[in-house]
Order: C-alpha cells, then sequence, then structure tokens
C-alpha cells in the first residue's frame, strides 16, 4: 500500500537532512527565516495527512492546535518554564485537546466533522480573546531570546528543524505499521473495516491526535520566535486551509506528498507576497481549483502517472482525462 | 453422536420500529457443518447476520459462540471471537491493491492478529492462492469483476483466520461457470476445517450444499430440515410460490 522504501529512498532522505541541517551556514538570516517557514508548513501538511489523507476525515482544526502550542508555550514560559520544556509540552496539551475532541466529533462523518472541527478552532479563539489567563484579545508577551540575530534566527531554525524530522519518523513508523494501514481502511471503507477487526474509534482519535502534536509544536516556536501571541494570529483558519491545500497539492494520503506540496506552495508564497500581497489569497484559491480540477490525486501522482505513460507528450490527455472524472 | 454445537440462538428478535424482522427465531450450527439459510426476500436473513455479528443488536434473545454470549459485542469483536463474515454488497478497499485488501483481515481480525505488515501479506498471498485470485495481487480492488470481487471478499475474511463464516448470497449476480468456482471453494473452506452458514437464493447451490437447511419467512423460522424435506415442505412451497403451487404439491403425494 505505502511503497516499500528503496535504498535510494532513504538516502535521498538522509541527504535532504543533511542540506537543510546546513542551510544556515550557506545563506542570510531572511533566508533561513524562509525555509523555517517552509519546514512550518511542511509540519502542518504531513500532520494534516495523518487524519485528512490517510483517515479521510477532512479536519479544518490545524489551527486550533498550533494555537493551542503557541498560547502553551508563551503562558508557561512567563512562568518560568524553560522553551525547551514548554514547546514539548505544548505538543502534549495539543494532543490531550485532540483526544477530549475526537472523543466527541469523530462519530461525525464528511461534512458533518469539516465543520465540527472548524467550529472547534473558532472556539477555541473566542475564549483565548475572552481569558485572563490568554491575555484575551491583547494577547500576551513571552521572554525575548538573547543573543545576536544570527544566534536565535539559527535557533529557532533547529527547533523548528527538528520538529519537522520528529514528524517524518512519525510518518514513516505510522506507514510502516498496523496503525497506518487501520487508518487507510477506515478512510476506504469504514464498516467493512469494523467487521475485519479494525477498532475503528480508537484509530481515528489516535490519527486526531497525531494530526494535533506536532502543529501545537510548532505554534510553540512560532510563538518563541515572535515573542508575541494573539488569538487573530496564532488561530488564524488559514493555517489549516493552506495546510489542505499543500497536502492535495502534493497528493493526499502519500508520504512525500505534503512536503512537496509545503515546499512548492511556500515559495509561491513567498513569492507572491513580495510582489503581489493583495493576490496573495486569491492566487491560493486558484491553486486549489486548479490542482481539484486538473490532479485531483495531487502533482505526485500526476507524474507517476506521466511517467507510466511514456512521458510529457501524455501529460496533456492525463489532465483532460482527469476533468473527466465530474462527469457520472 | 452429533458434533458439539458451536453457534447457538434462541428467542432471536429484531424490530425497526413497527416491524419485525426477525421473530423469536431459535437455531443451532454444529461444528464442521454447512448450514443453508433460505427464505424470499424481505425475510430477514440478512437481519440475522446483522444480530449475530453486532451490526444490528437484537432487541431480545440469546446467541452463544464456543460457549460464550454474544450479545453486546461491536463488530470488530466478533471478528475477534472467531466469526467472519462476507457482504451481499461488497465491500472492497476501492483503491488499495487486492492483497492489501486482504492483508487488512490478517493485519486487524485474527485472534493470533499479525501485527507485523509483511507476514500479514504472506498471510494474503496465501489467501488469494486459495481463491484463485493471485494473478490480481497487485490490481486495485475497484478494477476487478463482479465474481472476482466475491473471491476477494471470501479471503479478505478467510485472512481473519475464522472457525465460522457467515456468506450472504456470494452467488447473487455471478454466472453458471463462476457459481461452480464459488461451490467447489466453499466445499474446500469446510474441507479447512471452517463451519459455514449460507445465505443463498440459487436453489442449486443450496441443494449441492447444504447439510441442513433453515427456512425463514416474514422474520420466522417456518422449517428447518434436509435440503429435500425443506423443499418438499408444504409451508415453504406456499412461502415462495403460493398457495396454488402448495395444494398441487399435497395432490402429488
Amino acid at each position: 500500500m505505502f511503497p516499500i522504501w528503496t535504498k535510494n529512498q532513504w538516502l535521498a532522505l538522509w541527504l535532504g537532512i543533511a542540506v537543510l541541517v546546513a542551510i544556515p551556514q550557506f545563506t542570510d538570516n531572511d533566508g533561513t527565516r524562509m525555509w523555517m517557514d517552509i519546514l512550518m508548513y511542511m509540519i502542518l501538511a504531513m500532520s494534516w495527512n495523518f487524519i485528512g489523507g490517510l483517515t479521510g476525515y477532512p479536519s479544518f482544526a490545524t489551527a486550533a492546535f498550533f494555537g493551542l502550542g503557541a498560547y502553551t508555550t508563551a503562558i508557561l514560559m512567563n512562568h518560568g518554564a524553560p522553551f525547551l520544556v514548554a514547546m514539548p509540552l505544548g505538543g502534549v496539551v495539543g494532543a490531550t485537546v485532540a483526544l477530549l475532541l475526537g472523543i466527541l466529533i469523530l462519530r461525525l462523518r464528511g461534512h458533518y466533522f469539516a465543520i465540527a472541527t472548524y467550529g472547534a478552532a473558532e472556539g477555541l479563539r473566542e475564549l483565548a480573546e475572552n481569558l485572563e489567563i490568554t491575555g484575551a484579545a491583547d494577547g500576551i508577551n513571552l521572554p525575548q531570546i538573547e543573543g545576536t540575530v544570527d544566534y536565535f534566527t539559527q535557533y529557532f531554525y533547529y527547533s523548528m528543524l527538528a520538529v519537522a524530522v520528529l514528524t517524518v519518523l512519525t510518518v514513516y513508523w505510522v506507514t510502516r505499521h498496523r496503525l497506518g494501514y487501520g487508518l487507510v481502511a477506515i478512510r476506504e471503507n469504514e464498516d467493512a473495516a469494523g467487521m475485519l477487526g479494525v477498532v475503528a474509534t480508537k484509530y481515528k482519535i489516535v490519527a486526531f491526535m497525531l494530526s494535533a502534536i506536532f502543529p501545537a509544536m510548532a505554534g510553540g516556536v512560532y510563538a518563541y520566535r515572535a515573542a508575541f501571541v494573539e488569538p487573530i494570529d496564532v488561530f488564524d483558519v488559514l493555517f489549516s486551509i493552506e495546510a489542505i491545500v499543500m497536502a492535495l497539492l502534493g497528493g493526499v494520503g502519500t508520504i512525500v506528498g505534503p512536503l512537496l506540496g509545503a515546499f512548492f506552495l511556500e515559495l509561491i508564497n513567498d513569492f507572491l507576497w513580495s510582489h503581489f500581497l493583495e493576490f496573495h489569497t486569491a492566487f491560493l484559491g486558484l491553486i486549489m481549483v486548479l490542482v481539484v480540477i486538473f490532479t485531483p490525486r495531487g502533482v505526485m501522482a500526476l507524474v507517476q502517472e506521466v511517467r507510466k505513460k511514456g512521458g510529457l507528450r501524455a501529460l496533456g490527455g492525463i489532465l483532460l482525462a482527469n476533468t473527466q472524472r465530474f462527469k457520472v | 453422536m452429533r458434533a458439539e454445537v458451536l453457534l447457538e440462538g434462541r428467542g432471536v428478535t429484531k424490530r425497526f420500529g413497527g416491524l419485525t424482522a426477525v421473530s423469536q427465531v431459535d437455531f443451532e450450527l454444529h461444528r464442521g457443518e454447512i448450514l443453508g439459510l433460505i427464505g424470499p426476500n424481505g425475510a430477514g436473513k440478512t437481519t440475522l447476520l446483522d444480530c449475530l455479528t453486532g451490526v444490528e443488536p437484537a432487541n431480545e434473545g440469546t446467541i452463544t459462540f464456543a460457549g460464550q454470549s454474544l450479545i453486546g459485542l461491536k463488530p470488530h469483536q466478533v471478528v475477534k471471537r472467531g466469526i467472519a463474515r462476507t457482504f451481499q454488497v461488497v465491500q472492497p478497499f476501492p483503491t488499495l491493491t487486492v492483497r492489501d485488501n486482504v492483508a487488512m483481515g490478517a493485519l486487524f481480525g485474527s485472534t493470533r492478529a499479525h501485527k507485523d505488515v509483511r507476514r500479514a501479506q504472506t498471510v494474503a498471498d496465501e489467501k488469494l492462492a486459495f481463491v484463485g485470485l493471485t494473478n490480481k495481487a497487485d490490481q486495485p480492488a475497484a478494477q476487478l469483476t463482479l465474481g472476482e470481487r466475491k473471491r476477494l471478499e471470501l479471503a479478505k475474511s478467510l485472512a481473519t483466520e475464522p472457525e465460522l463464516l457467515l456468506l450472504d448470497e456470494v452467488n447473487a449476480g455471478l454466472n453458471p461457470a463462476e457459481i461452480k468456482t464459488a461451490i467447489d471453494l466453499m466445499r474446500k473452506i469446510r474441507d479447512e476445517g471452517v463451519t459455514l452458514l449460507v445465505i443463498e437464493h440459487v436453489m442449486k447451490v443450496i441443494m449441492d450444499l447444504s447439510d441442513r437447511v433453515i427456512v425463514l419467512h416474514h422474520g420466522e423460522k417456518i422449517a428447518q430440515g434436509s435440503p429435500d424435506d425443506v423443499t418438499n415442505d408444504e409451508g415453504v412451497v406456499r412461502a415462495y410460490l403460493g398457495e396454488k403451487y402448495a395444494k398441487l404439491l399435497a395432490l402429488d403425494r
């Protein structure tokens, strides 16, 4: 179901990690920051893939977990916890909320589930805007990191890289084991999965927790870097939407799809932000529409199909054939 | 001396609102036998299987399997007790390969669940060879013909290593050649020591295969016995063919 990794693919993974470790040595601080954003979106997209891609439950809760992690880190650090304790604890809080939320809403399917997760994210934002501990709508400051610009840029970069590597390794482990198979069985046919012995409730909750823990940790890094959190920023639904678009772009339910989707979309995003600020969101929408129409299984699937059917000359035909899926 | 009773139901009743789909049905299934379950459309056959497997819990009655009650168990618990089932409307995992479909059964359903994915795929290959789908192992399940999908259902449920297999119309929609293959398969499964409960509309299958037959009509058990006894039973003929033929049969005697 998931391709067994060849030696070359393992090599590519370790090489990729090595390149990412070396990046701050070869680029300036702006470049390092851009790569940190790419890593952050890779984390969000890969995490969404656990619940949305493998399990087939379209979640809009990424922003909720991101915000929870950001606030947990902020509050704990203001109470004297060091970052390297506060940030992982943010992950734990994210996973715990996912567990409780999952018990409540994972009985819903399809659109209903999507709406419930969106509601949960908005509810948490409202909560953060009104509670004293979260500084209400004013937000809260975090302790400033000390040191040179070079030092803290790299400090945040490597923190984000550590979370990203943890996410990749988890994806690898899950897709090698029963867990990944159970999740896919639920996506394919939940009732039939139950008849074959998959304890669907348990598996769905685990997938939801996995989709929460890493975004929450990324939220912690994000908060410490900004030294400030406010509800409207860290609970922004765009975090959820971008994660989904990136996974869609690369290939939902695949291992490398969300990684590639995050990489390319963030590069495009970066370009658009600096050149056409006002078109940025419209462009995101355009990509979503094009992907869904022309390559609903993502760019990865498209590349595979082009290879199988004999090169770029077949591309036009494949894209056209994909649009026919809409006809009943 | 009869074999031990493997599955026993007493007073099994299932109501949907005002409709009683299964009414006070008693039955028992002996280890190693093939029991046919027949009846006109809407007689409650599939609902009875739903009660056994926890899909639709029975409102009344007791169901015991190998001496232990099945009442209150969920489908994923029932399969681990050693009861597997195929569906009348096949339920493949459409985008997965045929091999992965079957591996799911081995990974999750078996009491000796094969937690290792590769081990499960080996089991899957054995089951695919058993049902004759080896050459389709790498295709997505969605590409199979109906006859092949029915055999895939069989392989999936066999991969859970059941003691009891419930087959819901595995022959519906198949051509005569495919039906013959299916009958041979069912015999082979029984010879491996699996007990079978078979819902079937194709009478030839029931006559050839069953040791005993139970007939349901409007949710009630109206007859049981050997295939010959049952097909000559006046009540059964009336249920299937109407009053006129029942009288003709009576005159014949």
